[in-house]
């Protein structure tokens, strides 16, 4: 049965250097039972200490974690019936793979049948049956990877929490484990943490994202809402590519302004709980592959590179403000390219853009 | 056994309440660090400075005014510095001819074996074969017909010393040295310097931290020995250990003794202090950090290389002959004079010496796993626990180490010689002083150990369910025993073969092979003083190859870098 996971006003400081460091500044959230919550944001910016508090590597500051209603803030990390999965994968390179994912068995005790049994089960489950009696450094780093996982899975943890664990693995293996570890964590209805620096896997593998930076949330929601509404420039920045144009209000109404930008005025809408009012600042985001070149009306730019990636053209392009945004235009045979040193004019449907506060 | 299912009631947790072992741990290695470190160390202060309850410095003063005594520490430190220089160079000969130049890889071996030969033997072996060799009546002298040739003072003693603690400055060198990329090496050749401006402007200046801790490890080597001036230096060269010695066993004057062996102790700190806080710092950067694909070696030139390769053969045959020549001793009946073989003398080693045999074993025995047991806890406290104390607790179970024996052995003698802790005569005073002196090395490679394994294998231990303890003896302990059995060799082959401290503490109930190596001597047995030797030597072997062959089987076990990534 699937647990709630909840952090409330959860705060760790640091002293490095006789100087007092915010590594997570009041982090609230609540995950539901069996949903998959990605961590994500640059490096720093407190994911990886807030995902060690919840493990219980960490005490906080300030703030409590419960589990299942359960307050284990001071509980130690072996009471907490967490899985724990780590970017180094950390298996015992003394233990054989079966030892392995026998040890969290053998500390709870029961019959060494049973334990044979489980083990068995989880090894099949990541699918390494045959593996068990080699030792670490004879798997390769995805099959280390999948020991880790069945290492923790065959406990059946409250909560899986991953500490950027593909982070190790090759660009193919990490594509194919994302689906992999979606797939077991759905199976086993397991609440689970995720940390990532990668927003690829965040916005393939989550039920839900927190962006982090600077030890604070910047925004938590479905992949499909950050990427099209991003609360802050920095979010509208880290997901995917944004073009961000900036500009003046013209008028506001509702969840619309009207902003005027370089040659064009656009109404777009403006991002949840903004109010703009005339003569603000305002940054449209606008993504590349929304922005596309013609020779008729728009914002009128120069071409910077031209290039050919197979399945569109990756247009840079400088504005006559100076300012130089990406422009992607799908590719089929026949159709205008423009070369470096080119006029261009850029348009985008407003209807998929978002004007933020600047 | 923990349930993870038996969430209790938050509570305040302190790195003591998570482990509950913590503390009876802690509490036994303060007690016996301030037994065995601690209180000798004060009492030695004490001897030396207080006069009838006051404070006086009477006592150095006595030592500082005596001419004789003044001669012995200049001599002290001018002899250290000497071989310190000596024993570097030569020591960075070997390194640079093992990882510089290709060399077949036996040929390197046999160069190491070589030199580990001084290094687990007891301290007496070079100077009796140089005492046969260039001493009266000497067999090199005879051979090139030199007469009127004093070999005692001065240029023994730095010859044997030079030749005993040079395998020390080599291993230290050889690591320093292949741990500098080669890469570095090429990109200079590559950019048009020659090979021996790549030495002087990139391999030399990057193997600077290893040479200043060579240095620093000799003189501080050099400055403790005991064993190499008592029968080489003779009275017209005194140096400090000797005259200590001297001090407290000719003339009964403890006072006398500690205020010499703390002038002693002087120079000794400063080095453990430059070492510590300058030298280690900078050493432990080029150590991490890892190498690109490594190149051949280039050849650096057919003069260098000749050069390089001559001095390391000439060298490794004259300590082949050196070594030869103390078995050759024990297999004749009387040297010089009747050169017939025998079995004679060994048998006298297996009867008059079996006691000593049986003691020196014994003592080694029990040492040895002891001081293997608490380089685990303090090395394991140092590197993972982080508090309070922490790093006095390092700091004091090193500070014996860096004491020279002399020091130790006096200040011991001082200690423990009435109550309220009369040890004199026991076995423990003997185990204690070597147990405390020479775990330092395994000390140091269980921090080493535990600074390469990532703590997130014992956070793994942890997150899936083991308490502490369970985590401690499954996980920690198992992947540091290769760093443990190492740290009980070098132990157990200084218990064999120690003398500087233990001198002062053997007792008619306990005695030593090396203290009867020295009764031969001074009574000019040298035909029994090989032959002891050599099945002193024949003992450390044996001991060595069975810790060797056990680190290599728990190497092997937990090899690679299967936990790591």
């Amino acid at each position: 049965m699937a647990v709630t996971l909840e952090l409330l006003n959860v705060s760790k400081i640091f002293r490095k250097d006789r100087e007092l460091v915010r590594a997570v500044d009041n982090v609230s959230m609540t995950v539901a039972p069996g949903e998959m919550v990605t961590f994500l944001g640059p490096s720093g910016c407190g994911k990886t200490t807030t995902l060690r508090m919840v493990a219980g590597f960490e005490t906080p500051s300030g703030g409590t974690i419960t589990i299942d209603g359960q307050d284990v803030t001071n509980v130690p990390v072996n009471r907490r019936d967490i899985g724990f999965v780590f970017q180094n994968y950390a298996l015992f390179p003394h233990m054989s793979v079966f030892e392995n994912v026998a040890y969290g068995l053998r500390v709870k005790g029961g019959r060494e049948e049973e334990i044979r049994r489980k083990v068995r089960e989880g090894l099949d489950l990541v699918g390494l049956a045959k593996a068990e009696n080699r030792f670490p450094n004879q798997l390769s780093g995805g099959e280390q990877q999948r020991v880790a996982l069945a290492r923790v899975l065959v406990l059946q943890p409250r909560v899986l929490l991953m500490d950027e664990p593909l982070s190790n693995l090759d660009a193919k293996l990490r594509i194919h484990m994302r689906t992999e570890i979606r797939r077991i964590q759905k199976h086993l209805d397991i609440t689970c943490l995720y940390v990532t620096h990668d927003q690829g896997e965040a916005l393939t593998m989550s039920d839900r994202i927190m962006v982090m930076n600077r030890g604070k949330v910047e925004q938590i929601g479905a992949p499909l809402d950050i990427y099209s509404d991003p609360s802050s420039l920095f979010v509208a920045d880290f997901i995917g590519q944004a073009n961000i144009i900036p500009g003046k209000v013209l008028s506001a109404e509702g969840g619309a302004v009207s902003v005027s930008l370089p040659d064009i005025s656009v109404s777009v809408r403006a991002v949840k709980d903004a109010s703009f009012v005339p003569g603000d600042e305002a940054a449209v985001v606008v993504r590349p592959e929304n922005l596309l070149p013609s020779s008729g009306d728009g914002m009128k730019g120069t071409i910077l590179t031209a290039t050919f990636l197979g399945g569109r053209m990756e247009y840079e392009v400088a504005l006559e403000s100076g300012r130089t945004v990406l422009s992607f235009d799908p590719f089929l045979p026949g159709k205008r390219m423009w070369a470096e040193g080119e006029a261009v004019s850029l348009l985008f449907d407003p209807a998929v853009a978002v004007a933020l506060k600047a | 056994m923990n349930r993870p299912s038996a969430l209790s009631a938050p509570e305040k947790v302190s790195p003591l309440k998570r482990d509950p072992a913590l503390l009876p741990a802690l509490a036994a290695i303060w007690i016996s660090l301030a037994v065995f470190v601690l209180y000798p160390v004060l009492r030695l202060f004490l001897m030396t400075f207080m006069v009838e309850g006051q404070f006086s410095f009477a006592n150095l003063g006595a030592v500082l005014d005596s001419w004789y005594d003044r001669q012995a520490f200049l001599n002290s430190l001018w002899l250290a510095g000497a071989v310190s220089f000596a024993g570097t160079v030569l020591g960075y000969i070997y390194a640079f001819a093992v990882t510089r130049i290709p060399l077949p890889s036996w040929l390197k071996w046999f160069l190491g074996a070589v030199t580990t030969l001084p290094l687990i033997s007891p301290p007496f072996t070079s100077s009796i074969a140089l005492t046969l060799s260039l001493g009266p009546n000497g067999i090199l002298l005879k051979f090139f017909g030199i007469e009127n040739f004093s070999f005692y003072g001065f240029w023994g003693t730095w010859m044997s010393e030079t030749l005993t603690y040079f395998p020390v400055s080599f291993l230290t060198l050889a690591a320093v040295l292949s741990a500098i990329d080669p890469n570095l090496e090429d990109a200079g050749l590559s950019l048009g310097a020659s090979p021996g401006r790549v030495f002087r402007t990139v391999t030399l200046p990057l193997s600077t931290p290893g040479i200043a801790n060579s240095v620093l490890l000799l003189f501080a080597s050099s400055l403790a020995d005991f064993a190499t001036p008592l029968v080489l230096a003779g009275h017209s060269f005194p140096v400090l250990p000797t005259q200590a010695y001297l001090q407290i066993t000719g003339l009964y004057d403890l006072r006398g003794g500690a205020a010499l062996s703390f002038l002693l102790l002087l120079p000794a700190m400063g080095v453990y202090a430059l070492q510590r806080f300058w030298v280690g710092r900078k050493n432990y950067v080029t150590i991490s950090g890892k190498t690109g694909s490594r190149s051949g070696f280039k050849s650096k030139g057919k003069l260098a290389e000749g050069l390089v390769l001559g001095v390391c053969f000439a060298v490794t045959a004259f300590i082949l002959y050196l070594y030869s020549l103390i078995l050759w001793g024990a297999l004749v009946k009387v040297w010089g004079v009747d050169n017939s073989m025998t079995w004679e003398n060994f048998r006298y080693v297996f009867t008059h010496g079996r006691k000593a045999i049986a003691d020196t074993l014994s003592i080694a025995a029990v040492a040895t796993p002891l001081g293997g047991l608490m380089a685990v806890v303090v090395g394991y406290i140092a590197q993972r626990k982080r508090f309070f104390g922490t790093r006095a607790m390092e700091f004091f179970s090193m500070l014996n180490y860096a004491l020279p024996g002399t020091v130790v052995g006096i200040a011991y003698v001082i200690a423990f010689n009435e109550k309220p802790i009369l040890l004199t005569g026991t076995m423990t005073i003997l185990v204690a002083a070597y147990m405390f002196r020479y775990h330092a090395a395994g000390i140091r490679a269980v921090i080493a150990s535990l600074h390469q394994i990532d703590p997130s294998i014992e956070e793994a231990s942890a997150s899936l369910g083991a308490g502490a303890a369970r985590t401690f003896f499954r996980v920690t302990v198992p992947l540091v025993v290769p760093a443990v059995l190492m740290g009980m060799r070098y132990l157990f082959i200084h218990c064999m073969t120690a003398i500087s401290a233990t001198i002062f503490l053997v007792s008619v109930k306990w005695s030593l092979l090396t203290t009867r190596i020295l009764e031969c001597m001074t009574e000019l047995q040298f035909a029994q003083a090989c032959a002891f030797s050599v099945v002193l030597i024949l003992l450390v072997f044996g001991a060595t190859a069975v810790l060797t062959g056990l680190t290599r089987f728990a190497t092997r076990r937990i090899s690679g870098e299967g936990g790591r990534g």
